[in-house]
């Protein structure tokens, strides 16, 4: 596997936030999600702990006058591999697959390395293909000791000055497109359920991706630069997002 | 997983008494986990985060309303692997005793009650680029006499030589004597 190559830029914090990072892939085809499943746990050993089904609800309902009617579906969706810890995840849907890590975050290269096993392990048919979606995502809580997020977080919408002056909840999506390479990114800003202890925190959640019908293959590693690239950009947006202030937090 | 955990609908009743008394539909209620625009999570702040930013439109006569939905997750985010980044936070203030401390002191404690599969995750989980020289070494000894109880070693071992070869190349051969 190539090695990452842009060391120098970056920080790396000792107490990073990261609650969950995820890769994204995608790919063309109808290839039966079983078979991929089948082919995962042929070839990666470590993924041996009980799977978790996942299915997407539908619901609907009519009310008129007293009356009220529902239909409720129950439609299969993503199968998730498990170690037997839960920390490394395989997602599987139709169309893609997403590798997982849960805190502690074990670094970018040892977290590539384990999206670059699954690849590997990919039946032909996938790995021949076009790529048609890669992603990148890192989930972070923050514990924050006041309520002032303005102090460690740049992103925040402007307030009125006439609003009430403690913030007590915000949910915030940004989203946005580069027209040069069509990598979007999507910023959610939330506040995080209250800790044990009753200090505040909040949820800085990062997606950049891009898609196209026809990105690359998986063959010959031709995914990893895009990977990369999006990693990087996802973290150039995290740090023109925080202030010093938070930045000390994760010491 | 259930997805309606923590998932309240305001009645539609109650909603239809708010508004003009026409039919309502509850056109979507997206507690849909399987949106393809983004990137699926998987981990407890993914699924709050969905839960957060699922919204339930009633459509009243044509006019669209929207109501958010009420959130109940709250769970901790400390995890049974929390002393990790102890060790980190240490190495990064160069207090090299009591980031040896808390690693020697915890793999210790899981290889002596027999805790083989916590081990492996603890290992799994190392990020060398924020361990230094002395931290990885130690690693590698406190686990050695456990290794054929230990199935993540071998791969620590590799990325641990590695990485002793490109900080230390002089030494590195000399450190990992051995350990491997």
């Amino acid at each position: 596997m190539p090695t990452p190559s842009d060391d120098a830029e970056r920080r790396i914090y000792p107490r990073p936030p990261i609650v969950e990072a995820i890769i994204e892939l995608r790919y063309e085809g109808e290839v039966a999600p079983e078979l991929v499943l089948d082919a995962l746990r042929d070839a990666l050993g470590t993924y041996n702990g009980d799977p978790r089904k996942q299915e997407r609800i539908q619901f609907e309902a009519q009310v008129s006058g007293d009356t009220v009617q529902s239909l409720t579906k129950k439609l299969p969706d993503l199968t998730f591999l498990r170690t037997t810890d839960g920390l490394r995840q395989i997602g599987v849907a139709p169309g893609g697959i997403s590798v997982h890590v849960l805190a502690p975050y074990p670094g970018w290269e040892r977290f590539l390395e384990q999206a670059h096993a699954a690849v590997q392990a990919l039946p032909d048919v996938v790995r021949t293909g076009p790529v048609t979606a890669l992603g990148v995502r890192y989930i972070d809580r923050i514990t924050l000791p006041d309520s002032n997020v303005q102090r460690f977080l740049k992103v925040m919408p402007y307030r009125p000055t006439a609003m009430p002056t403690e913030l007590t909840g915000f949910h915030v999506v940004t989203q946005t497109t580069d027209p040069t390479d069509g990598t979007l990114a999507l910023l959610t800003i939330a506040t995080g359920p209250p800790e044990a202890d009753g200090k505040p925190s909040l949820i800085y959640d990062l997606n950049v991706r891009r898609v196209s019908d026809h990105l690359c293959t998986f063959a010959d590693d031709a995914w990893i630069p895009i990977i990369e690239a999006l990693h990087k950009r996802q973290r150039e947006i995290f740090e023109d997002s925080i202030t010093d202030d938070l930045r000390e937090l994760f010491q | 997983m259930n997805p309606l955990i923590g998932f309240q609908l305001q009645t539609p009743t109650t909603a239809a008494a708010s508004f003009p008394r026409r039919d309502l539909t509850v056109s979507s209620v997206a507690i849909d986990p399987g949106d393809t625009r983004f990137t699926q999570g998987a981990g407890e702040d993914a699924q709050y985060l969905d839960l957060l930013s699922k919204i339930i439109i009633f459509d009243v006569g044509g006019t669209k309303v929207v109501r958010t939905a009420k959130i109940t997750v709250a769970k901790s985010k400390e995890h049974r692997l929390s002393w990790i980044d102890d060790v980190y936070s240490f190495v990064a203030k160069s207090k090299t005793d009591a980031a040896m401390d808390v690693l020697l002191g915890h793999l210790n404690a899981l290889l002596t009650s027999s805790e083989f599969e916590l081990c492996d995750s603890a290992l799994r989980s190392l990020d060398f680029k924020r361990l230094d020289v002395t931290a990885m070494v130690t690693v590698l000894s406190i686990t050695r006499p456990a290794s054929s109880h230990l199935k993540a070693r071998a791969e620590v071992v590799r990325d641990i030589e590695k990485a002793l070869h490109e900080r230390v190349p002089e030494r590195a051969n000399r450190l990992l004597q051995n350990l491997r």
